[in-house]
This record gives C-alpha cells, sequence and structure tokens, in this order.
C-alpha cells in the first residue's frame, strides 16, 4: 500500500490524480445525493411519534457524522505532515477545514430546525449540541490560525498542529460536557428514546451518509488542487500547465 | 466528466424497469404532490422546518461547491496572466537590448 | 536543571521589572468580579448560586489576558531564535517559562480566592472547594495560554485569535471547577471533580511542554 500511496506525496502527480478523480466524485456523490435525499423526502413511510419532521434526519445525521469524520480526516493528515514532513498532507489539512466547518455549520443548522417542533426551543443546551459548537470553534480556530501568518508555510504547519492538539481535546471536551449535561439534568427534555429505525427508513439514510462522504472526498479534491498550485506557482511543471491553458 | 455523467445516465436508460422497480418497492408515500409540500401526514404541518433545513443545506453546499471552483479558476487565470506578463516583459527587454 | 533555575530566575527577574505583566491580569479579575453583582443584580442568593462559574470565567479571561505577551518580546529579541539554533536548551526554557507564568497570574488568583468568597457571600465548604480547583487549574490555565501564545507568536494578528484558540480548550477545566464548587455548596462531596482535575492537569503536564517546543520551532524555522 505505502508503494502505491508514496508517489501521492509529490505535489504533480497528486494535481493530477485529483484531477482525474474529481469528476468521478462528483457524480457518484451529486448521484447519491439526489437519490438518497429524494428517497428520504418522498418514498419513505413518516414516523407517527415526530410526524414529517423527522425527514430532516437524511440531512442531519450524516452532516453531524461526516462533521466528526472530516475532522479526523483532518487530524489524520496533520498527524502525517508532522511526523514524515510531507508537505501535500499539510496542504490536505486547509482544504478540508472549510468542508467540515461547513458541514458542521449544517448539521448546526438542520438540529435547530428539527429542535424548534420537537422541543419547542431552536436551541437547547443538549450535549451533542454543544459539542458539535466547539466542533464549529474548533475548526474557525485552524482557518483562522492559518490565516494570520503572512508566510504561507508556516501558516499551514501551526494549523496542522492545532488540528493535531484539538484532536487529543475533542474526546475530553465532549465527555465533559456529556458529564456537565447530565449533572444539569433539569433543562433536557431532550432525552426521549429514539425508536429503532425502520429498514425502509435506513436505506436512504445511509445512502445519503454516503453522498455526504462522496462530497467531502470531491471537494477535497479540488481545494487541494488550487493549494498544490498556490504553493507551487514557481515550479517549472505549473508554469507550463497554466501556460497551456 | 461528461463521460461518467452520461455513465450515470446509461445506467438508467439501459435497464428500463430499474426506476419502476425502485418505485414498485418503495410507493410515493404521499397522496399528492401538495401533501408532499405540506409535510403534514400526521396532521401537524412541519413544511417550514424540513424545507427550512433543505434549503439550508443545499445553499451551503452550493455555497462551498462553487466557491471551490471558482478559487480554483481564478487562480489559474491569475497565474496565467502573471506569466503571460513576465514574459512580455522579458520579450521587451529582449527587443530592447 | 541548573538550565531551568537559569531561565526561571531570569523570568522572575523581568516579571519584577515589569510589573504591570501580572498586576494587569490580576486587577482585571477583581474589576470583572465587580461588574457581575453589578450586572445580574445584588440578590445574595442568587450570587451565590453563580459564583462558581462567575470566578471561572474572570479566571479563564485574566489569564488569557497575560498570554498574549508572553512570548512577544523573546521572540523580538530573538531570544527563542537563538534557543532553537542551539538545540538543548528549549524544553527548560518553556518549563521556566509555564512556571512563571502560574506564579505571576495564577497564584495571585488562588491567594485571591478568600476575598472573592467574601464578595459572594460563600460558605466555607464552597471556599474551600474553589481554592482547590484554583490551586488545581490554574497550572491548566498556564499551560494552555502558554501552548497558545507558542502557536501564535510569530503571527500577524495575535490577540483575538489567541482567544479563539484557547477558549474551546479550557472547556473541561471551566465544567468540572465549576461543578466541584457547586457540588461543596450544596454539601455534598467533591473529590471526583478534583481527581478529573488533577488529572487533567497532569495529563496537560506532559504533553503541553512538547506540544510548546514543537509550536516554537515551527514559528522560527
Amino acid at each position: 500500500m505505502f508503494k502505491w500511496l508514496h508517489p501521492l506525496a509529490k505535489p504533480e502527480t497528486l494535481y493530477h490524480f485529483c484531477g482525474k478523480l474529481s469528476p468521478w466524485l462528483m457524480a457518484s456523490a451529486l448521484f447519491t445525493l439526489l437519490l438518497g435525499n429524494i428517497w428520504g423526502l418522498g418514498f419513505t413511510p413518516t414516523d407517527y411519534q415526530q410526524g414529517d419532521s423527522y425527514r430532516i434526519i437524511h440531512i442531519h445525521v450524516p452532516s453531524a457524522i461526516m462533521s466528526m469524520g472530516a475532522y479526523l480526516a483532518m487530524a489524520i493528515a496533520a498527524f502525517t505532515a508532522l511526523v514524515w514532513q510531507i508537505k501535500t498532507a499539510q496542504w490536505a489539512v486547509l482544504a478540508i477545514a472549510p468542508i467540515g466547518a461547513v458541514y458542521t455549520a449544517i448539521a448546526l443548522l438542520t438540529g435547530m430546525a428539527w429542535g424548534k417542533p420537537m422541543w419547542g426551543a431552536w436551541w437547547v443546551w443538549d450535549a451533542r449540541l454543544t459539542s458539535e459548537l466547539i466542533l464549529l470553534f474548533l475548526y474557525f480556530g485552524v482557518m483562522a490560525l492559518h490565516g494570520a501568518f503572512s508566510d504561507r508555510q508556516t501558516g499551514a504547519k501551526v494549523a496542522s498542529l492545532l488540528a493535531v492538539i484539538g484532536s487529543i481535546n475533542l474526546p475530553i471536551i465532549h465527555f465533559s460536557v456529556e458529564w456537565w449535561n447530565t449533572l444539569h439534568q433539569g433543562a433536557t427534555i431532550t432525552k426521549f428514546a429514539k425508536p429503532s429505525i425502520d429498514p425502509s427508513m435506513l436505506w436512504p439514510l445511509l445512502i445519503s451518509l454516503l453522498a455526504f462522504k462522496l462530497l467531502m472526498l470531491w471537494l477535497t479534491c479540488v481545494r487541494l488542487r488550487t493549494a498544490i498550485l498556490e504553493n507551487e506557482q514557481h515550479r517549472p511543471w505549473v508554469k507550463q500547465l497554466v501556460g497551456k491553458v | 466528466m461528461m463521460h461518467s455523467l452520461s455513465l450515470f445516465f446509461m445506467l438508467f436508460t439501459a435497464s428500463p424497469e430499474l426506476p419502476q422497480k425502485l418505485f414498485g418497492l418503495f410507493p410515493f408515500y404521499f397522496a399528492s404532490f401538495s401533501d408532499f409540500l405540506a409535510m403534514a401526514t400526521t396532521g401537524i404541518s412541519y413544511a417550514f422546518f424540513v424545507w427550512l433545513s433543505f434549503g439550508l443545506t443545499y445553499l451551503l453546499l452550493v455555497g462551498l461547491i462553487v466557491w471551490s471552483y471558482y478559487q480554483h479558476k481564478q487562480f489559474k487565470q491569475q497565474l496565467a496572466a502573471r506569466l503571460a506578463r513576465e514574459q512580455r516583459v522579458k520579450q521587451y527587454q529582449e527587443q530592447q537590448t | 536543571m541548573v538550565s531551568f533555575v537559569v531561565f526561571l530566575q531570569r523570568e522572575l527577574t523581568l516579571l519584577a521589572r515589569q510589573k504591570s505583566d501580572w498586576l494587569n491580569p490580576v486587577l482585571f479579575f477583581i474589576i470583572v468580579l465587580t461588574l457581575f453583582p453589578l450586572g445580574v443584580g445584588p440578590e445574595p442568593n442568587m450570587l451565590r448560586i453563580m459564583a462558581p462559574g462567575i470566578v471561572w470565567i474572570a479566571a479563564l479571561l485574566s489569564v488569557l489576558l497575560a498570554a498574549e505577551r508572553l512570548f512577544k518580546d523573546d521572540y523580538r529579541n530573538g531570544v527563542i531564535e537563538q534557543l532553537v539554533a542551539s538545540q538543548q536548551a528549549l524544553m527548560p526554557f518553556v518549563l521556566a517559562k509555564i512556571t512563571g507564568n502560574w506564579l505571576s497570574t495564577g497564584l495571585p488568583l488562588v491567594l485571591l480566592s478568600p476575598l472573592v468568597a467574601l464578595l459572594f457571600n460563600m460558605e466555607s465548604a464552597a471556599f474551600s472547594a474553589m481554592a482547590l480547583t484554583l490551586l488545581l487549574g490554574t497550572p491548566v490555565l498556564s499551560l494552555l495560554s502558554v501552548l497558545g501564545a507558542a502557536i501564535t507568536v510569530s503571527a500577524d494578528k495575535g490577540g483575538i485569535l489567541l482567544a479563539l484558540l484557547i477558549l474551546p480548550l479550557y472547556i473541561p477545566l471551566l465544567i468540572f471547577a465549576s461543578a466541584a464548587i457547586e457540588a461543596a455548596s450544596i454539601g455534598l462531596g467533591y473529590q471526583g471533580q478534583l481527581a478529573i482535575l488533577l488529572a487533567i492537569m497532569l495529563f496537560a503536564l506532559a504533553l503541553v511542554p512538547m506540544a510548546v517546543c514543537s509550536a516554537l520551532k515551527i514559528n522560527v524555522s
């Protein structure tokens, strides 16, 4: 596997690899997204308890899961960047961060829109909502930190370091928030038991989850290509490539 | 890009019974399209919340996609313009000497 | 070890000369604590309920205030660059920085805690819990603020960025410390929370200095 992975550390190879991959990822991401969402919106029975508001699940749960998945991917890339000093991994960190931030924002916004009819409030200080909000702050931190350095190289390295620190801290924050939430039991009307999900509802959900994953990969490819060009703009291969267009 | 898109399209046109199979297995749940828009099978309408969250999601996703592609394209254009200018300056200097 | 003592002496000398570096955060702490009763009303019972949160938020903010200038002067003078280039003395330097920071901003907060207890009508159980959580928690505050300062040392715009980076990392501390004080104020045991605070402190003590060293190396390279 490393034999196959190793050439991809070279920016030029990675640029062309991402370029070849992205149309396929685009097509499959858009296809699965539309399939999963239309199926979930129109072709599944409704939930007898929550009514049709439960259909928000088809974007809420995938975006929430993938917001954490994106952080994991970012942290792995950051770790690779710091330990093996691979520049392309640093750029991958910066490419993933905005995508993760958007996913987190989607998870929060759809959670609010689901919470209003179910709990009667747009926002409750539930453990999951709170840790998702903190995740958003961590994404913002990585992005803002990168923007604060005039030296691009230092900014990318420091942002990777912060992503690794955040990944160590994230489980601690998560468990402490959960603990805090059970302590303040009075405020939680949120812990109603989740009904075990019907297979007819599960399939579109899984397809949407796959869609969000593919979408993340696709956009990572696109953004990574931009980052590669920006960082390698003085190299001959980039000049040749851009000059041709 | 068009190649892979058309492949997915062909997948559907090649077997006409595939959509029917899918929809036969999972029939359209709502009685009519206006019921679908109303999102109110249990009597309470959740249209506002459902369409709000789907709308926001797609808005954000489309924004992210457009922004990513725009950045890529714009950087390429800027770089090409800069390279062309450097080329011109070089040619001009060579002419002078 | 010898170099640690040397660096610590240097830190303390610098702090003795620049009194505003450690005096301002302490004053800030007291002023923020004074503002809260003015803002939410002087009701003694309500203040007693809110005291744990208020004390800890004020502590976070005042430590944050001191954090920004931690490495700035050493970075401008080229001290950090020299240390990284010499490849040996960085860790003692970082440890001395952390100790100096705790002695100048963390310890005064611990010493001020009786005054805070008076201001907010705390009972003796809640007061001892507060003093203990401050004693265990302020080292973590120092560690994390040194980390934030090291990460942003060569950034063009520090300031608000530092707050954005460190405040999420403070959350576990805030939760467990205020929970301990709250438990003590209603007469429950709070050893569990204290044990977790101690664990957080030891964990941070083990990992943060290494992260600070690598952040400094990245920033000067």
